[in-house]
Protein backbone atom coordinates (compact mmCIF):
# COMPACT_ATOMS: atom_id res chain seq x y z
CA UNK A 1 0.00 0.00 0.00
CA UNK A 2 2.75 2.60 1.19
CA UNK A 3 4.29 1.55 -2.43
CA UNK A 4 1.65 2.06 -4.48
CA UNK A 5 1.34 5.39 -2.26
CA UNK A 6 5.14 6.29 -3.35
CA UNK A 7 4.67 5.62 -6.94
CA UNK A 8 1.22 8.31 -7.19
CA UNK A 9 3.66 10.41 -5.49
CA UNK A 10 6.35 10.30 -7.73
CA UNK A 11 4.42 10.03 -11.29
CA UNK A 12 2.47 13.83 -9.80
CA UNK A 13 6.12 15.08 -9.38
CA UNK A 14 7.40 13.71 -12.73
CA UNK A 15 3.97 15.58 -14.33
CA UNK A 16 4.76 18.52 -12.58
CA UNK A 17 8.48 18.66 -12.91
CA UNK A 18 8.28 18.04 -17.02
CA UNK A 19 5.31 20.67 -17.18
CA UNK A 20 7.20 23.70 -15.41
CA UNK A 21 10.54 22.63 -17.93
CA UNK A 22 8.14 22.65 -20.99
CA UNK A 23 6.60 26.12 -19.82
CA UNK A 24 9.47 27.72 -19.40
CA UNK A 25 11.28 26.52 -22.68
CA UNK A 26 8.32 27.65 -24.83
CA UNK A 27 8.19 30.91 -23.02
CA UNK A 28 4.57 31.37 -24.89
CA UNK A 29 2.18 33.75 -22.93
CA UNK A 30 -0.33 30.59 -23.97
CA UNK A 31 1.83 27.89 -22.07
CA UNK A 32 1.21 28.72 -18.58
CA UNK A 33 3.65 26.75 -15.85
CA UNK A 34 2.71 24.83 -12.97
CA UNK A 35 3.76 27.85 -10.58
CA UNK A 36 1.83 30.49 -13.07
CA UNK A 37 -1.69 27.80 -12.44
CA UNK A 38 -0.59 27.57 -8.46
CA UNK A 39 -0.07 31.84 -8.70
CA UNK A 40 -3.42 31.49 -10.22
CA UNK A 41 -4.93 29.25 -7.41
CA UNK A 42 -4.26 31.93 -4.78
CA UNK A 43 -5.45 34.83 -6.71
CA UNK A 44 -8.51 32.99 -7.30
CA UNK A 45 -8.94 31.21 -3.67
CA UNK A 46 -8.30 34.99 -1.95
CA UNK A 47 -9.23 37.86 -4.35
CA UNK A 48 -11.59 35.90 -6.79
CA UNK A 49 -12.15 36.65 -10.51
CA UNK A 50 -12.50 39.76 -12.36
CA UNK A 51 -16.08 39.88 -10.71
CA UNK A 52 -14.42 39.01 -7.23
CA UNK A 53 -16.07 35.28 -6.93
CA UNK A 54 -13.89 33.34 -5.54
CA UNK A 55 -12.72 29.73 -6.59
CA UNK A 56 -15.08 28.09 -3.69
CA UNK A 57 -18.12 30.21 -4.58
CA UNK A 58 -17.72 28.64 -8.42
CA UNK A 59 -17.05 24.86 -7.15
CA UNK A 60 -20.41 25.31 -4.62
CA UNK A 61 -22.48 26.65 -7.18
CA UNK A 62 -21.43 24.34 -9.66
CA UNK A 63 -21.79 21.20 -7.11
CA UNK A 64 -25.24 22.39 -6.53
CA UNK A 65 -26.09 22.47 -10.02
CA UNK A 66 -24.96 18.70 -10.79
CA UNK A 67 -26.47 17.50 -7.27
CA UNK A 68 -29.91 19.37 -8.82
CA UNK A 69 -29.43 17.39 -11.60
CA UNK A 70 -28.32 14.02 -10.30
CA UNK A 71 -31.16 13.95 -7.54
CA UNK A 72 -33.63 14.18 -10.55
CA UNK A 73 -31.89 11.32 -12.44
CA UNK A 74 -32.15 9.09 -9.69
CA UNK A 75 -35.92 10.19 -9.37
CA UNK A 76 -36.69 9.20 -13.14
CA UNK A 77 -33.84 6.67 -13.54
CA UNK A 78 -33.76 3.95 -10.91
CA UNK A 79 -37.40 3.32 -10.84
CA UNK A 80 -38.13 3.69 -14.81
CA UNK A 81 -34.69 0.87 -14.73
CA UNK A 82 -36.27 -1.06 -12.17
CA UNK A 83 -39.89 -0.84 -14.09
CA UNK A 84 -37.53 -2.44 -17.19
CA UNK A 85 -35.56 -5.23 -15.26
CA UNK A 86 -38.46 -6.44 -13.82
CA UNK A 87 -40.75 -6.41 -16.60
CA UNK A 88 -39.31 -7.02 -20.18
CA UNK A 89 -42.59 -5.66 -21.56
CA UNK A 90 -41.30 -2.38 -20.54
CA UNK A 91 -38.71 -2.53 -21.61
CA UNK A 92 -39.23 -4.07 -25.02
CA UNK A 93 -41.86 -1.06 -25.30
CA UNK A 94 -38.94 2.09 -24.52
CA UNK A 95 -36.25 0.44 -26.23
CA UNK A 96 -36.45 2.22 -29.56
CA UNK A 97 -36.57 5.51 -27.65
CA UNK A 98 -34.15 4.74 -24.68
CA UNK A 99 -31.38 2.67 -27.32
CA UNK A 100 -30.67 5.95 -30.12
CA UNK A 101 -31.32 8.75 -27.70
CA UNK A 102 -28.86 7.40 -25.34
CA UNK A 103 -25.69 7.75 -28.10
CA UNK A 104 -26.78 11.29 -28.53
CA UNK A 105 -24.33 13.54 -26.24
CA UNK A 106 -25.44 15.86 -24.08
CA UNK A 107 -23.49 18.56 -25.97
CA UNK A 108 -25.62 18.22 -28.84
CA UNK A 109 -28.58 19.05 -26.67
CA UNK A 110 -27.17 22.24 -26.12
CA UNK A 111 -29.06 24.30 -29.29
CA UNK A 112 -32.26 22.54 -28.37
CA UNK A 113 -31.83 23.50 -24.61
CA UNK A 114 -30.23 27.32 -25.29
CA UNK A 115 -33.62 27.87 -27.20
CA UNK A 116 -36.29 26.05 -25.71
CA UNK A 117 -35.42 26.59 -21.94
CA UNK A 118 -34.19 29.41 -20.19
CA UNK A 119 -32.04 29.70 -16.77
CA UNK A 120 -31.57 26.95 -14.30
CA UNK A 121 -33.20 24.37 -15.91
CA UNK A 122 -30.75 24.69 -18.82
CA UNK A 123 -28.45 23.11 -16.40
CA UNK A 124 -30.20 20.20 -14.85
CA UNK A 125 -31.50 19.38 -18.87
CA UNK A 126 -27.72 18.79 -19.71
CA UNK A 127 -26.46 17.29 -16.10
CA UNK A 128 -29.93 14.76 -16.10
CA UNK A 129 -28.98 13.70 -19.35
CA UNK A 130 -25.32 12.92 -18.65
CA UNK A 131 -26.56 11.31 -15.46
CA UNK A 132 -29.67 9.27 -16.18
CA UNK A 133 -28.72 6.76 -18.55
CA UNK A 134 -25.96 4.99 -17.11
CA UNK A 135 -28.09 4.99 -13.89
CA UNK A 136 -31.27 3.57 -15.70
CA UNK A 137 -29.19 1.02 -17.34
CA UNK A 138 -27.25 0.00 -14.44
CA UNK A 139 -30.73 -0.31 -12.20
CA UNK A 140 -32.04 -2.53 -15.12
CA UNK A 141 -29.25 -5.11 -15.16
CA UNK A 142 -28.88 -5.34 -11.76
CA UNK A 143 -32.39 -6.42 -11.36
CA UNK A 144 -32.14 -8.56 -14.45
CA UNK A 145 -28.86 -10.06 -13.22
CA UNK A 146 -31.13 -11.39 -10.08
CA UNK A 147 -30.03 -15.15 -9.63
CA UNK A 148 -33.07 -17.79 -10.68
CA UNK A 149 -32.06 -19.73 -7.27
CA UNK A 150 -32.45 -17.26 -4.98
CA UNK A 151 -35.82 -16.22 -6.77
CA UNK A 152 -36.79 -19.55 -6.10
CA UNK A 153 -35.52 -19.67 -2.74
CA UNK A 154 -38.28 -17.38 -1.74
CA UNK A 155 -40.74 -19.18 -3.80
CA UNK A 156 -40.24 -22.33 -2.24
CA UNK A 157 -41.44 -20.52 1.17
CA UNK A 158 -44.30 -19.32 -0.65
CA UNK A 159 -42.98 -15.90 -0.84
CA UNK A 160 -45.75 -13.80 -3.71
CA UNK A 161 -44.31 -11.48 -6.20
CA UNK A 162 -44.59 -8.07 -4.26
CA UNK A 163 -42.33 -10.09 -1.17
CA UNK A 164 -39.87 -11.54 -3.50
CA UNK A 165 -39.43 -8.77 -4.92
CA UNK A 166 -38.89 -7.09 -2.15
CA UNK A 167 -36.80 -9.11 -0.04
CA UNK A 168 -34.53 -10.74 -3.20
CA UNK A 169 -34.72 -8.55 -6.07
CA UNK A 170 -33.90 -5.39 -4.31
CA UNK A 171 -31.23 -6.23 -2.25
CA UNK A 172 -29.31 -8.15 -4.65
CA UNK A 173 -29.75 -5.24 -7.16
CA UNK A 174 -28.92 -2.83 -4.90
CA UNK A 175 -24.76 -2.56 -5.40
CA UNK A 176 -25.34 -2.30 -9.22
CA UNK A 177 -28.08 0.80 -9.00
CA UNK A 178 -25.70 2.98 -6.72
CA UNK A 179 -22.91 2.10 -8.60
CA UNK A 180 -24.66 2.88 -11.89
CA UNK A 181 -25.18 5.89 -9.03
CA UNK A 182 -21.98 7.27 -8.94
CA UNK A 183 -21.22 6.67 -12.65
CA UNK A 184 -24.04 9.14 -13.36
CA UNK A 185 -22.73 11.31 -10.82
CA UNK A 186 -19.32 11.40 -12.80
CA UNK A 187 -20.59 11.98 -16.02
CA UNK A 188 -23.37 14.52 -14.89
CA UNK A 189 -19.91 15.96 -13.25
CA UNK A 190 -18.44 15.93 -16.90
CA UNK A 191 -21.39 17.70 -18.24
CA UNK A 192 -21.10 21.00 -16.12
CA UNK A 193 -18.71 22.90 -18.26
CA UNK A 194 -20.93 22.51 -21.42
CA UNK A 195 -24.10 23.19 -19.14
CA UNK A 196 -22.61 26.46 -17.74
CA UNK A 197 -22.46 27.69 -21.32
CA UNK A 198 -25.18 28.14 -21.91
CA UNK A 199 -26.30 28.70 -18.04
CA UNK A 200 -26.57 32.32 -18.22
CA UNK A 201 -24.94 33.05 -15.01
CA UNK A 202 -21.25 34.54 -14.17
CA UNK A 203 -20.59 31.94 -11.70
CA UNK A 204 -19.32 28.25 -11.84
CA UNK A 205 -16.46 26.12 -12.79
CA UNK A 206 -17.30 26.00 -16.21
CA UNK A 207 -18.14 29.57 -16.39
CA UNK A 208 -14.89 30.44 -14.67
CA UNK A 209 -12.84 28.31 -17.77
CA UNK A 210 -15.19 30.18 -20.38
CA UNK A 211 -14.77 33.60 -18.94
CA UNK A 212 -10.88 32.81 -18.01
CA UNK A 213 -10.71 31.76 -22.10
CA UNK A 214 -11.76 34.95 -22.71
CA UNK A 215 -10.04 37.12 -21.28
CA UNK A 216 -6.56 34.96 -22.29
CA UNK A 217 -5.92 33.93 -18.91
CA UNK A 218 -5.00 30.63 -19.73
CA UNK A 219 -3.30 29.78 -16.13
CA UNK A 220 -7.49 30.81 -15.04
CA UNK A 221 -8.61 27.72 -17.67
CA UNK A 222 -6.41 25.23 -16.51
CA UNK A 223 -6.89 25.93 -12.58
CA UNK A 224 -10.67 25.25 -13.63
CA UNK A 225 -10.26 22.33 -15.62
CA UNK A 226 -7.66 20.88 -11.99
CA UNK A 227 -10.63 21.84 -9.72
CA UNK A 228 -13.34 19.93 -11.80
CA UNK A 229 -10.90 17.26 -11.71
CA UNK A 230 -9.93 16.95 -8.50
CA UNK A 231 -13.79 17.58 -7.20
CA UNK A 232 -15.07 14.69 -9.61
CA UNK A 233 -12.07 12.27 -8.14
CA UNK A 234 -13.67 13.46 -4.82
CA UNK A 235 -16.88 12.53 -5.18
CA UNK A 236 -16.41 9.30 -6.77
CA UNK A 237 -14.03 7.82 -3.60
CA UNK A 238 -16.33 9.20 -1.32
CA UNK A 239 -19.09 6.79 -3.16
CA UNK A 240 -16.46 4.01 -3.61
CA UNK A 241 -15.67 3.87 -0.07
CA UNK A 242 -19.24 4.32 0.77
CA UNK A 243 -20.71 1.10 -1.47
CA UNK A 244 -17.77 -0.81 0.60
CA UNK A 245 -18.85 0.11 3.56
CA UNK A 246 -22.51 -0.49 2.47
CA UNK A 247 -22.27 -3.66 0.63
CA UNK A 248 -19.43 -5.58 2.38
CA UNK A 249 -21.24 -8.93 1.68
CA UNK A 250 -20.03 -8.38 -1.89
CA UNK A 251 -16.33 -9.14 -0.58
CA UNK A 252 -15.07 -6.54 -3.43
CA UNK A 253 -17.06 -3.70 -4.91
CA UNK A 254 -15.89 -3.48 -8.78
CA UNK A 255 -14.84 -0.44 -10.08
CA UNK B 1 -36.43 -28.22 22.32
CA UNK B 2 -39.65 -29.03 20.86
CA UNK B 3 -41.29 -29.60 17.28
CA UNK B 4 -44.92 -29.82 16.63
CA UNK B 5 -44.67 -33.54 15.15
CA UNK B 6 -45.81 -33.91 12.14
CA UNK B 7 -44.77 -35.13 9.21
CA UNK B 8 -46.41 -35.56 5.52
CA UNK B 9 -47.10 -38.72 3.32
CA UNK B 10 -46.29 -37.41 0.00
CA UNK B 11 -47.49 -39.74 -3.07
CA UNK B 12 -46.44 -39.24 -6.77
CA UNK B 13 -48.67 -40.83 -9.10
CA UNK B 14 -48.05 -40.60 -12.92
CA UNK B 15 -45.82 -37.98 -12.96
CA UNK B 16 -44.85 -36.64 -16.51
CA UNK B 17 -43.41 -33.53 -17.66
CA UNK B 18 -42.77 -32.45 -21.04
CA UNK B 19 -41.02 -29.49 -22.37
CA UNK B 20 -42.45 -29.01 -26.03
CA UNK B 21 -41.13 -31.86 -27.13
CA UNK B 22 -38.55 -33.26 -24.85
CA UNK B 23 -39.91 -35.31 -22.42
CA UNK B 24 -38.02 -35.43 -19.36
CA UNK B 25 -40.17 -37.58 -17.18
CA UNK B 26 -42.89 -40.20 -17.93
CA UNK B 27 -45.38 -41.88 -15.45
CA UNK B 28 -43.05 -41.68 -12.04
CA UNK B 29 -44.48 -43.14 -9.34
CA UNK B 30 -43.86 -43.62 -5.60
CA UNK B 31 -44.62 -42.28 -2.27
CA UNK B 32 -43.00 -41.56 0.99
CA UNK B 33 -44.68 -42.62 4.12
CA UNK B 34 -44.53 -39.89 7.28
CA UNK B 35 -41.36 -39.68 8.45
CA UNK B 36 -39.50 -41.85 5.80
CA UNK B 37 -36.63 -40.65 4.21
CA UNK B 38 -36.80 -41.34 0.36
CA UNK B 39 -33.78 -41.34 -1.70
CA UNK B 40 -34.25 -40.69 -5.63
CA UNK B 41 -30.65 -41.50 -7.93
CA UNK B 42 -30.89 -41.62 -11.63
CA UNK B 43 -28.06 -40.72 -13.85
CA UNK B 44 -27.80 -37.36 -15.01
CA UNK B 45 -29.94 -35.24 -17.28
CA UNK B 46 -32.91 -38.13 -16.14
CA UNK B 47 -35.10 -35.16 -14.77
CA UNK B 48 -34.23 -35.93 -10.54
CA UNK B 49 -34.56 -32.22 -10.31
CA UNK B 50 -37.28 -31.34 -12.05
CA UNK B 51 -39.12 -33.90 -9.98
CA UNK B 52 -38.58 -32.58 -6.72
CA UNK B 53 -39.58 -29.00 -7.94
CA UNK B 54 -42.69 -30.68 -8.98
CA UNK B 55 -43.24 -32.17 -5.37
CA UNK B 56 -42.20 -28.09 -4.12
CA UNK B 57 -44.68 -27.06 -6.23
CA UNK B 58 -42.17 -24.56 -7.94
CA UNK B 59 -43.33 -26.19 -11.16
CA UNK B 60 -46.24 -28.05 -12.88
CA UNK B 61 -46.69 -31.77 -13.99
CA UNK B 62 -47.50 -31.88 -17.51
CA UNK B 63 -49.52 -35.16 -16.36
CA UNK B 64 -49.93 -36.98 -13.19
CA UNK B 65 -50.73 -35.64 -9.54
CA UNK B 66 -48.45 -35.30 -6.69
CA UNK B 67 -50.53 -34.95 -3.67
CA UNK B 68 -48.73 -33.73 0.10
CA UNK B 69 -50.96 -34.91 2.89
CA UNK B 70 -53.87 -35.24 0.41
CA UNK B 71 -53.21 -31.74 -0.82
CA UNK B 72 -51.99 -30.81 -3.99
CA UNK B 73 -48.61 -29.40 -3.30
CA UNK B 74 -48.80 -25.27 -2.98
CA UNK B 75 -45.91 -23.31 -1.22
CA UNK B 76 -48.26 -20.74 -0.13
CA UNK B 77 -50.25 -22.67 2.11
CA UNK B 78 -48.14 -25.64 3.02
CA UNK B 79 -44.41 -25.42 4.96
CA UNK B 80 -42.10 -27.44 2.26
CA UNK B 81 -38.36 -27.29 3.07
CA UNK B 82 -35.82 -26.96 0.33
CA UNK B 83 -32.37 -27.50 0.14
CA UNK B 84 -31.08 -26.35 -3.02
CA UNK B 85 -28.26 -28.19 -5.12
CA UNK B 86 -26.63 -24.15 -6.11
CA UNK B 87 -25.19 -21.87 -3.77
CA UNK B 88 -28.68 -20.46 -2.64
CA UNK B 89 -27.59 -17.88 0.54
CA UNK B 90 -28.23 -14.82 0.60
CA UNK B 91 -25.03 -13.41 0.53
CA UNK B 92 -26.40 -9.55 1.92
CA UNK B 93 -27.68 -11.51 5.13
CA UNK B 94 -25.73 -13.07 7.58
CA UNK B 95 -26.55 -16.39 8.40
CA UNK B 96 -28.79 -15.15 11.48
CA UNK B 97 -30.89 -13.29 8.60
CA UNK B 98 -30.87 -16.24 6.24
CA UNK B 99 -32.04 -18.73 8.86
CA UNK B 100 -34.82 -15.97 9.20
CA UNK B 101 -35.61 -15.87 6.26
CA UNK B 102 -38.52 -18.18 5.66
CA UNK B 103 -39.89 -16.90 8.97
CA UNK B 104 -40.28 -13.30 7.90
CA UNK B 105 -41.90 -14.61 4.17
CA UNK B 106 -44.41 -16.45 6.16
CA UNK B 107 -44.84 -13.93 8.82
CA UNK B 108 -44.01 -16.69 11.81
CA UNK B 109 -42.40 -15.79 15.02
CA UNK B 110 -38.76 -15.81 14.93
CA UNK B 111 -37.63 -15.05 18.58
CA UNK B 112 -35.85 -18.86 19.74
CA UNK B 113 -36.64 -20.20 16.62
CA UNK B 114 -33.50 -19.03 14.96
CA UNK B 115 -31.22 -19.29 17.53
CA UNK B 116 -32.77 -23.03 17.97
CA UNK B 117 -32.23 -23.86 14.25
CA UNK B 118 -28.58 -22.57 14.17
CA UNK B 119 -27.93 -24.54 17.33
CA UNK B 120 -29.16 -27.59 15.44
CA UNK B 121 -26.60 -27.48 12.81
CA UNK B 122 -23.79 -27.07 14.66
CA UNK B 123 -23.29 -22.85 13.81
CA UNK B 124 -23.61 -21.23 17.25
CA UNK B 125 -20.89 -18.46 17.45
CA UNK B 126 -21.27 -17.59 13.34
CA UNK B 127 -24.58 -16.25 13.57
CA UNK B 128 -23.38 -12.33 12.35
CA UNK B 129 -21.03 -14.36 9.95
CA UNK B 130 -21.32 -13.50 6.06
CA UNK B 131 -22.05 -16.31 3.59
CA UNK B 132 -18.33 -15.52 1.85
CA UNK B 133 -17.29 -15.65 5.22
CA UNK B 134 -17.59 -19.25 6.53
CA UNK B 135 -17.02 -22.84 4.22
CA UNK B 136 -19.29 -24.12 1.93
CA UNK B 137 -20.15 -27.11 4.51
CA UNK B 138 -21.15 -24.39 6.51
CA UNK B 139 -22.93 -22.92 3.94
CA UNK B 140 -25.14 -25.83 3.49
CA UNK B 141 -25.59 -26.02 6.96
CA UNK B 142 -26.80 -22.88 6.81
CA UNK B 143 -29.23 -23.76 4.34
CA UNK B 144 -30.60 -26.46 5.92
CA UNK B 145 -31.70 -24.88 9.21
CA UNK B 146 -33.10 -21.85 7.33
CA UNK B 147 -35.30 -24.88 5.45
CA UNK B 148 -36.40 -26.35 8.72
CA UNK B 149 -36.99 -23.25 10.46
CA UNK B 150 -40.70 -22.56 8.83
CA UNK B 151 -40.93 -25.87 10.37
CA UNK B 152 -41.96 -27.94 7.04
CA UNK B 153 -43.75 -30.98 7.00
CA UNK B 154 -42.05 -32.24 4.63
CA UNK B 155 -37.93 -31.57 3.59
CA UNK B 156 -36.87 -31.62 0.29
CA UNK B 157 -33.35 -31.92 -1.32
CA UNK B 158 -31.41 -31.52 -4.44
CA UNK B 159 -28.02 -32.78 -4.43
CA UNK B 160 -27.30 -30.41 -1.50
CA UNK B 161 -23.65 -31.67 -0.47
CA UNK B 162 -22.42 -32.52 -4.59
CA UNK B 163 -19.95 -29.13 -4.81
CA UNK B 164 -18.44 -30.37 -1.07
CA UNK B 165 -15.09 -32.48 -0.44
CA UNK B 166 -15.50 -36.37 0.29
CA UNK B 167 -14.35 -35.84 4.25
CA UNK B 168 -16.84 -32.65 4.87
CA UNK B 169 -19.81 -34.34 3.17
CA UNK B 170 -19.04 -37.79 5.70
CA UNK B 171 -19.43 -35.52 7.89
CA UNK B 172 -22.87 -33.58 7.19
CA UNK B 173 -24.11 -37.11 6.13
CA UNK B 174 -23.94 -38.28 9.95
CA UNK B 175 -25.23 -35.03 11.56
CA UNK B 176 -28.28 -35.32 8.49
CA UNK B 177 -29.14 -38.47 10.06
CA UNK B 178 -29.09 -37.14 13.38
CA UNK B 179 -31.05 -34.37 12.41
CA UNK B 180 -33.50 -36.38 10.75
CA UNK B 181 -33.79 -38.80 13.68
CA UNK B 182 -34.72 -35.86 15.92
CA UNK B 183 -36.98 -34.19 13.64
CA UNK B 184 -38.19 -37.25 11.79
CA UNK B 185 -39.46 -34.61 8.39
CA UNK B 186 -40.80 -36.62 5.64
CA UNK B 187 -37.10 -35.89 3.39
CA UNK B 188 -37.27 -36.52 -0.13
CA UNK B 189 -33.14 -36.38 -1.30
CA UNK B 190 -31.68 -36.31 -4.83
CA UNK B 191 -28.53 -37.33 -5.37
CA UNK B 192 -26.47 -39.40 -7.78
CA UNK B 193 -24.14 -40.40 -5.26
CA UNK B 194 -25.08 -43.98 -4.41
CA UNK B 195 -22.82 -44.01 -1.06
CA UNK B 196 -25.10 -40.98 0.10
CA UNK B 197 -28.08 -42.68 -1.10
CA UNK B 198 -27.15 -45.97 1.07
CA UNK B 199 -26.46 -44.02 3.94
CA UNK B 200 -29.12 -42.04 4.08
CA UNK B 201 -32.50 -43.77 3.09
CA UNK B 202 -34.92 -45.59 4.24
CA UNK B 203 -36.09 -46.38 0.46
CA UNK B 204 -34.41 -45.62 -2.82
CA UNK B 205 -35.92 -45.27 -5.66
CA UNK B 206 -34.13 -45.36 -9.01
CA UNK B 207 -34.64 -43.84 -11.86
CA UNK B 208 -34.04 -44.74 -15.21
CA UNK B 209 -32.64 -42.44 -18.01
CA UNK B 210 -34.27 -39.77 -19.74
CA UNK B 211 -37.45 -39.83 -19.82
CA UNK B 212 -36.79 -40.56 -16.26
CA UNK B 213 -39.37 -42.88 -14.97
CA UNK B 214 -38.94 -45.80 -11.87
CA UNK B 215 -36.89 -48.27 -12.31
CA UNK B 216 -36.72 -49.78 -9.03
CA UNK B 217 -37.48 -49.03 -5.50
CA UNK B 218 -35.15 -50.66 -2.80
CA UNK B 219 -35.44 -50.69 0.56
CA UNK B 220 -32.60 -50.41 2.63
CA UNK B 221 -32.68 -52.90 5.65
CA UNK B 222 -29.42 -51.83 7.49
CA UNK B 223 -29.20 -51.05 10.76
CA UNK B 224 -28.25 -47.42 11.56
CA UNK B 225 -25.89 -45.67 12.25
CA UNK B 226 -24.80 -46.99 8.78
CA UNK B 227 -21.22 -48.76 8.89
CA UNK B 228 -19.79 -47.27 4.90
CA UNK B 229 -17.86 -50.58 5.00
CA UNK B 230 -20.03 -53.19 6.04
CA UNK B 231 -20.27 -56.31 3.62
CA UNK B 232 -24.35 -55.39 3.19
CA UNK B 233 -23.91 -51.73 2.79
CA UNK B 234 -21.01 -52.36 -0.32
CA UNK B 235 -23.50 -54.82 -1.45
CA UNK B 236 -26.51 -52.24 -1.20
CA UNK B 237 -24.28 -50.16 -3.68
CA UNK B 238 -23.45 -52.56 -5.80
CA UNK B 239 -26.98 -53.27 -6.75
CA UNK B 240 -28.23 -50.07 -7.18
CA UNK B 241 -24.80 -49.26 -9.11
CA UNK B 242 -25.61 -52.10 -11.13
CA UNK B 243 -29.30 -51.00 -12.16
CA UNK B 244 -27.74 -47.70 -12.94
CA UNK B 245 -24.56 -49.09 -15.18
CA UNK B 246 -27.86 -50.58 -17.33
CA UNK B 247 -29.02 -46.77 -17.88
CA UNK B 248 -25.71 -45.56 -18.90
CA UNK B 249 -23.27 -48.29 -20.25
CA UNK B 250 -20.60 -46.17 -19.84
CA UNK B 251 -20.23 -45.64 -16.42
Amino acid sequence: MRKVTLYNVMSIVALFFFWEVAARISRSPFFPSFTDVVEAAVRIVTIGDIEKIKLHEHAVASILRVLVGFCLACGTGVPLGFMMGLKRETYDALKSIIEPVRFIPPIAWIPLAYILLSGYSRYILIIWLGAFFPILLNTMAGIKRTSPVLVNVAKAFGADDRSTTLKVVVPSALPEVVAGMRIGLGVGWMCIVAAEIIGGEMIGLGRLIEKAKELLQIDVVLLGMVAIGLIGLFMNEALLQAEKRLFKWRMEVKM
Amino acid sequence: MTYRDYSAKVDVKEVSKRYGDLEVLTDVTFEAAGGEFVVIVGPSGCGKTTLLKIVAGLETASSGFILINGEPPNPKSQNIGFVFQEESLFPWRTVEGNVKFGLEVKKMPTENKVEEMIELVGLKGFEYYYPHQISGGMRKRVALARSLAVDPSLLLMDEPFGELDAQTRWIIHKELWSIHEKLKKTTVFVTHNVEEAVYLADRVVVLTKRPGTVKRIMPIRLQRPRNKLGEQFIKYREMIIELLREEVPSI
